[in-house]
């Protein structure tokens, strides 16, 4: 063969193709996308690991990162680990946890992140790129060999306040993403690029202009009129992803100013909501808004969990959410009806959900100048770190966190760059806080079992075809739970907090789980 | 302790003088349940075997919790392996002097705890 012929044989081929990411579950030795697979399910079909024989894992290697809570969720592709840290990425051998190649970006002098850490929840790899979010709001594609820079893109303007933090989406020659500034009055949105050139290909915004639907929701007297603009709604959490359907569902943050809502009137469409969009067009399919009118930050930005189920004896595609609000939702995804929804954790914002899915808002529970205590906090009854389906087990895992706060409300100027929420919290004197790893019934959100954490946790849970649940603890523990019972089979203390995701992968034929903790990622195995 | 000697578990008095009042000092000594200082909780932990420690929680996690005793000796437990663990929070190890001290010597022990700034 020439070299021209064998140059041209290289580029045509891709190392991951679509294809790959879509039947994910046919090479559970490799963890290709960020939750596992496009449904959300963060789920390993890998069976060596079992309560059997858990309690031998050991570790196999660790990496260590420049600086701490480590967010990242890496993806592991053909024996290579692939990490983000802000505006950085590296390749490592999954063997041995050796650096293959590192791209950095450095970040600019006069970036903030307003209302959240310096973070990075992990890269998204497609063809033979790997793609990253920057904190000033680039994305940017990284070839899979060598970590050379093939395009950037710039999303927005950082000084606003928009920022990156999550892991992308790449589905069929797209890549998504979504932003941060919640608390900076940014007006949100999804974009999808075309993976190839960078080029965007479509944006929908998460707060609707004045002629478009939705925008009836926000004020229209002309005291309020520009609230839309400022109105939040930030989309800093990876979506899940319907190949069949072409449906994107992604999850919308809490509206601008979080505390003070006295500027927004109205639902305040589609803030705290899940939205089904077009994978091609990003038109916008259907929405269901969780939480009406937010005035607690209650950001509906989770990992949706799409799995099929039985209604009243028919199956159905359907979508589960485990939301910030406290409240666990069954939606169908081809239309977004309600189907089922409980609380899954103490809440004493609402009456119920009514039969439409709409909360029952009890009154006096809205921020005030004095102070009105509530459940959940701000953080809610879990956020952004990813819950788990096993669909051997049907349960839903989440990490719950059980803490109150007593919300302030107050004034609410808006000026770029700055923080935007109107308000506040402050902890209850001598209040409980506590947390859990719950398993939840996929199709109703009722409690199966649940195991007590010391204090309310921020890392993520993973479900394994061996019939475990991997989860971490502020306090350092990473620990393994039998997935039917909860049982505590094995504990690991890593140092430092976790707040990450773990995932599953394999090397050398040998199953591994992996988990950044602070600074620190640790991959075990037995 | 002060300044490195002394034992025990309660919090280190060294610069006492430069956190509390004398106030706060003479309740303490008098009635030291109505001030359980943060970080200091005191627990008995019984193990399998019917084995009774008590003492203050050091550290804790959902699976493991160490504790100091009276003597200043740690103990690390799985909390698999515990019985029982029982937080007493209303109770401290330190005993109450309301009764037990005259007016001068309570005088005299808190205006040394209030001169106590720091490094000796």
């Amino acid at each position: 063969m020439k070299w021209s012929a064998w140059l041209v044989a290289v580029a045509a081929f891709a190392q991951v193709p679509y294809d790959r990411i879509v039947n994910a579950q046919n090479e559970p030795g490799n963890w290709i996308t960020y939750s596992g697979n496009y449904s959300g399910h963060r789920f390993s079909p890998l069976t060596q690991i079992t309560p059997a024989n858990v309690a031998g894992m050991h570790v196999k290697w660790a990496h260590q990162f420049e600086s701490g809570r480590t967010e990242t969720s890496p993806i592991v592709v053909d024996g290579v680990m692939y990490i983000t840290a802000p505006n950085s990425a590296s390749a490592l051998d999954a063997r041995t946890g050796r650096e293959l190649w590192k791209w950095t970006r450095p970040i600019p002098k006069d970036y903030q992140s307003i209302g959240f850490g310096r973070v990075n929840r992990g890269p998204a790899i497609l063809d033979n790129q790997l793609f990253v979010a920057t904190l000033d709001c680039y994305l940017v594609a990284l070839d899979l060999k060598s970590g050379a820079e093939r395009w950037s893109t710039k999303v927005e303007d950082y000084k606003p306040g928009y920022s990156m933090t999550l892991a992308p989406l790449a589905i069929k020659g797209k890549v998504l993403i979504g932003v941060s500034g919640g608390e900076a009055g940014i007006r949100g949105f999804v974009d999808a690029y075309n993976a190839a050139s960078g080029k965007r290909s479509w944006r929908f915004w998460t707060v609707p202009a004045p002629g478009e639907p939705g925008y009836q929701t926000w004020p229209q007297d002309s005291k309020f009129k520009d609230a839309w603009k400022t109105g939040g709604g930030s989309t800093w959490v990876t979506g899940s992803y319907d190949p069949e359907l072409n449906l994107v569902y992604w999850g919308i943050g809490n509206p601008g100013p979080d505390w003070n809502a006295d500027s927004r009137p109205g639902d305040n469409l589609y803030t705290c909501s899940l939205v089904a969009l077009d994978g091609d067009t990003g038109a916008l399919k259907w929405h269901f808004q969780f939480t009406p009118h937010d005035t607690h930050d209650w950001d509906s930005t989770h990992v949706p969990v799409l799995f099929e189920g039985e209604v009243r004896g028919v199956k159905r595609k359907l979508v589960a959410v485990a939301n910030r609000n406290a409240f666990f939702y069954v939606l169908d995804r081809s239309s977004g009806e309600f189907i089922a929804g409980r609380a899954y954790a103490k809440q004493t914002w609402a009456k119920g959900l009514d039969d439409r899915g709409r909360p029952m808002v009890l009154p006096g529970t809205e921020p005030s100048a004095d102070g009105t205590i509530a459940w959940p906090n701000l953080n809610g009854a879990t956020v952004w770190f990813s819950p788990s389906y096993s669909p051997k087990t049907g349960l839903f895992y989440v990490s719950v966190r059980e803490i109150g706060s007593i919300y302030y409300k107050r004034e609410a100027d808006y000026k770029p760059g700055t923080f935007f929420a109107g308000g506040g919290e402050a902890g209850i004197p001598n209040s409980e806080k506590s947390g859990a790893i719950r398993a939840l019934e996929v199709s109703t959100g009722k409690l199966r079992w649940e195991f007590p954490l010391h204090s309310a946790s921020w890392s993520g849970v993973l479900s394994t075809g061996g019939g475990l649940v991997f989860s971490g603890s502020d306090e350092g523990n990473f620990f393994a739970l039998d997935a039917m019972t909860g049982k505590p089979l094995w504990d690991f203390q890593t140092g430092g907090a976790i707040a990450s995701n773990p995932i599953s992968f394999t090397v050398d034929g040998k199953q591994c789980v992996a988990i950044a903790a602070d600074r620190v990622l640790y991959v075990f195995s037995l | 302790m002060v300044a490195g000697k002394g034992a025990g578990y309660g919090p280190e008095l060294t610069d006492i003088g430069t956190r509390r009042n004398g106030a706060h000092l003479r309740q303490a000594i008098l009635k030291p349940a109505t001030l359980l200082p943060e970080g200091f909780l005191y627990v008995t932990a019984v193990t399998q075997a019917g084995a009774t420690v008590r003492g203050i929680r050091v550290n804790e996690d959902s699976f493991n919790i160490q504790i100091k005793d009276s003597g200043g000796q740690f103990h690390s437990f799985a909390k698999s392996e515990l019985k029982e663990v029982r937080r007493l929070r209303s109770e401290t190890p330190m005993p109450a002097y309301e009764g037990s001290l005259s007016a001068a010597e309570l005088d005299d022990l808190v205006a040394y705890l209030a001169s106590l700034k720091g490094k000796l």
